[in-house]
């Protein structure tokens, strides 16, 4: 659970917007909050903090779209 | 003979693809008979030129014996210098057709299709450099991916594991009926778009247009609207057919266009104007690119970073539409739009100063389309060939 | 979407299959027997492209062909097919040609109905346009080009193999001709000696029929449905005058028509080249219609006509004189065809109106190129003449 908050918190910072906390299950491309170079951040970012490295074509934008799924999906990845 | 060009090449595929929809309907696997249809499409589309024809088979046996090695060496290795070594054998043989025609009156090395094939090549490279194509691929399949006919000539680029997990699925009958059914559709929105509207604008306005036009500013103001037309009616209707074809066989191929001209701001066109080449851009180019600078933190600037990127991007896409100097333009015009607009972006992420309503939508479409029409204005090549 | 529904493509499948399969007799039975006499004027490209409506107006004597381009379309009063309508001619013209149908064209429709042309009296318009120094090219060729009488020409076995050879040669040099897999290997076949070439021509020549059979079909629809009528001044003033007459009214009408500029041609049309007369002054200096690939294309037809008995009457139109003086066209460029084209012609032993000395007779030309007004009286009493059997050349000179 920790992890998902951490996670949802560095997508706010990402995507400067707190709506990500209000609605985590918000798609993130359809509302325009993130974009190629936000994905980028990112997944430049977990793997500063979390040490977790994940290949730019894993991400698939059907499947990494609410930051609850991005949360999950890093879980696995962990 | 051009893949969809005529009513003959129709005729012909439906009647191979007949077994593939009886086998589907009973639901049985069909990928085994679709791969020796795709031998026998491909020979129907190569006949036409055997200098074409080599040329493709010795560029498939160059990828795939580029790919083979890669994935065995990445098993053992994953070294920098090889995977570009990788990367540039990959480009290769575009590269050397795209050139060849100033050196030499005859293009040993290009065939149709030699610009989509490549990147099918390059992506399989890529993945298996982020550890994604583990194992070692049949040599069957990775040929079918490549060569699959219905999307050879012009796209839409499919992804490898995309691809694979349609080949291996097993389709129930009920699923099958679906896709053909959404296969025959996707083939008659094709005729709509390519054979009626996209013809009509050609036929009764461009080929026209002199009779139209009463001056040579109104002659050109005219082209760039009608050709953007007639180019998105002409390739999404191509594409429906690549499509179409593609779900019959079982193969959901991506999507190339949606709706391209009510984007509401030039990123967003992007988002849906030949679809399956820009995402391939975004993903392999820019995202890389931006995720190799920002690890490398070699330049702090966010925004500079991010549009460095575009103009990378955008420089690659034009190049790779031909080294004339009409593509290279327009990939310079995107680029500098895309800048412009991420900009604005930023700005007005601040201070707000274009409001969202229904209003500034309708005039965010407005705007975006003329810019665009001007795009393929400067992509028709008509500003440097006049009265041709 | 979510549904598949597959009633709709089996019905459209179903209905595909009833129209290609209807018998041709049937659509035939369906055409109006109006449709032939309309299609006189209509200068309908479909028609022109097609075989249906030609062959019923050939069968019918009552018809009096004229082949030509562009010309055709300038339907004013003085035009033939007003003049024989309003002086009660036993015949009437029906027009064949628009812009770009030149001799590769007018060829292959004559081959189609070379049984039917023996003893057929037809007008044949040329264009001196139409020998440029590189012969017809792919714009004027493409539009005009008709599938059908390609692959007619290609199962024709009446014409003179020697001059189908030359034919294909020439028309195997053109996008729709070679772009077509079926059409280009039997043409091939027919030019080569390649026993390979040949076998695959004789695998493909089944499915060619097939096809050929498809547009022989398509054409009986497109002959039911049948054009629109083109626009035509319909005037009773031409009746009962002299020829004499009829010229004044003629240059009378010309004048009124044609007075923005020097050149004698029409104000509309002198309007829609007004801004680029200054630019065309003398750009035109060392050109010439002498030499052409065309005359190559010409002497096929000609061989083709002369082949199936046919007796044509050839109209030599000038040049509107003052304007191609203007763009600096040298006269020798000008003369050099009206001779060579007059002796090709004489020498098949056909007639022909030689009107190259009208180059500066005003309102013998409606613009540039055109001919119109005086012209088509001049054309008009060399056409009587000829159906009545008279020799044409020794009545030319005045109008009286």
């Amino acid at each position: 659970m920790e992890f998902i908050n951490e996670i949802i918190t560095l997508l706010a910072e990402i995507c400067q917007d707190d709506i990500v906390k209000e609605n985590p299950d918000i798609d993130l491309f359809d509302a325009g909050l993130l974009d190629s170079f936000g994905t980028i951040e990112l997944l430049v970012q977990v793997e500063e903090r979390f040490g977790i490295m994940v290949p730019i074509s894993e991400f698939d934008r059907d499947l990494w779209n609410t930051p609850n799924s991005i949360a999950l999906q890093l879980a696995d990845w962990k | 003979m051009t893949p969809y060009g005529s009513f003959t090449f129709f005729f012909i595929v439906a009647i191979l693809l007949a077994p593939t929809i009886i086998l589907g309907l009973q639901g049985k696997r069909f990928q085994t008979y679709n791969m020796f249809v795709t031998i026998l499409a491909l020979g129907l589309i190569f006949s036409s030129t055997l200098r074409g024809a080599i040329a493709l088979i010795l560029f498939t046996i160059w990828q795939v014996l580029l790919i083979k090695s890669y994935i065995a060496y990445r098993k053992k290795a994953n070294g920098n210098s090889i995977f570009y070594l990788a990367v540039i054998l990959s480009i290769l043989p575009l590269a050397l057709s795209k050139l060849m025609p100033y050196f030499s009156q005859v293009n040993l090395i290009g065939f149709l299709g030699i610009s989509y094939l490549t990147f099918k090549g390059i992506q399989l490279i890529m993945e298996t450099r982020d550890g994604l194509i583990k194992k070692d691929i049949p040599l069957s399949r990775l040929l079918y991916f490549i060569l699959f006919f219905p999307t050879i000539s012009s796209g839409p680029i499919d992804r490898y594991r995309r691809f694979e997990k349609n080949f291996q699925a097993e389709v129930t009958a009920d699923q099958y009926k679906l896709l053909l059914y959404q296969g025959i559709n996707k083939i008659f929105q094709g005729f709509l778009y390519k054979y009626i509207i996209g013809y009509s604008i050609n036929h009764f306005f461009i080929a026209k247009l002199r009779f139209y036009a009463h001056s040579q500013f109104e002659h050109q103001l005219y082209y760039m609207y009608s050709y953007s037309l007639y180019l998105f009616f002409d390739f999404a209707g191509y594409s429906a057919f690549a499509i179409g074809v593609s779900y019959i066989m079982g193969i959901k191929s991506p999507e190339n266009f949606n709706l391209p001209f009510i984007s509401r701001n030039i990123k967003d066109f992007w988002n849906r104007w030949h679809m399956s080449l820009s995402f391939w851009f975004r993903d392999f180019v820019y995202m890389r690119f931006v995720f190799w600078i920002m690890k490398k933190k070699w330049i702090k600037n966010r925004n500079l970073v991010s549009n460095l990127g575009y103009i990378l991007l955008f420089l690659l896409m034009g190049i790779w539409h031909g080294l004339e100097i009409q593509y290279i333009l327009y990939g310079i015009y995107h680029a500098l739009l895309m800048v412009i607009y991420n900009s604005f972006e930023r700005f007005n992420k601040k201070h707000k100063w274009w409001p969202q309503n229904k209003f500034t939508h309708a005039v965010a479409i407005i705007i975006t389309f003329h810019f665009v029409c001007f795009g393929f204005y400067i992509f028709s090549g008509q500003l440097f060939h006049k009265g041709v | 979407m979510k549904k598949p529904l597959f009633s709709p493509i089996i019905l459209a499948l179903l209905v595909l299959l009833i129209v290609v399969l209807i018998p041709n007799k049937w659509i035939e039975g369906m055409i109006p027997k109006e449709r032939i006499n309309q299609a006189a004027t209509e200068l309908n490209p479909f028609m022109f492209q097609g075989k249906y409506v030609q062959q019923k107006m050939l069968e019918n004597k009552h018809f009096l062909p004229i082949y030509g381009s562009s010309e055709l379309a300038r339907l004013d009063r003085f035009h033939p097919s007003n003049y024989f309508k309003v002086t009660g001619e036993e015949f009437t013209p029906f027009l064949i040609g628009r812009g770009g149908t030149e001799s590769l064209i007018h060829l292959l429709n004559f081959s189609e109905h070379t049984n039917q042309l023996k003893g057929k009296k037809m007008v044949f318009v040329l264009s001196p346009q139409w020998f440029q120094p590189q012969g017809t090219d792919e714009s004027h060729f493409v539009p005009n080009y008709s599938s059908l009488q390609g692959y007619d020409f290609a199962f024709n076995q009446k014409v003179n193999p020697t001059i189908k050879k030359e034919a294909i040669k020439r028309l195997l040099k053109f996008s729709p001709v070679k772009d077509d897999p079926f059409l280009s290997t039997i043409y091939q076949a027919e030019i080569t000696n390649d026993p390979w070439m040949k076998r695959k021509a004789s695998l493909v020549r089944p499915f060619a029929y097939a096809y050929r059979n498809l547009l022989v079909k398509k054409d009986l629809y497109y002959s039911l449905v049948g054009g629109k009528p083109h626009k035509r001044e319909i005037s009773h003033k031409v009746r009962d005058k002299s020829w004499g007459k009829l010229a004044i009214q003629a240059e009378k009408m010309g004048s009124r028509k044609s007075k923005n500029n020097q050149f004698c041609i029409t104000n509309g049309q002198f309007n829609k080249i007004k801004k680029m007369v200054p630019s065309l002054k003398d750009s035109k200096k060392g050109a010439s219609y002498g030499k052409s690939p065309e005359y190559d294309d010409f002497q096929l037809l000609l061989d083709v006509l002369k082949e199936s008995g046919a007796q044509p009457l050839f109209i030599s139109v000038p040049v509107n004189g003052k304007w191609y003086d203007y763009t600096g066209f040298p006269k020798e460029g000008r003369t050099a065809y009206y001779e060579r084209i007059k002796k090709q012609i004489q020498s098949q032993g056909f007639q022909i109106a030689d009107f190259s000395n009208h180059e500066y007779d005003p309102y013998f030309m409606k613009d540039t190129i055109h001919i119109g007004w005086k012209g088509w009286v001049y054309t008009d009493k060399a056409i009587k003449n000829f159906y009545e059997g008279k020799k044409v050349e020794e009545d030319l000179g005045r109008l009286n």
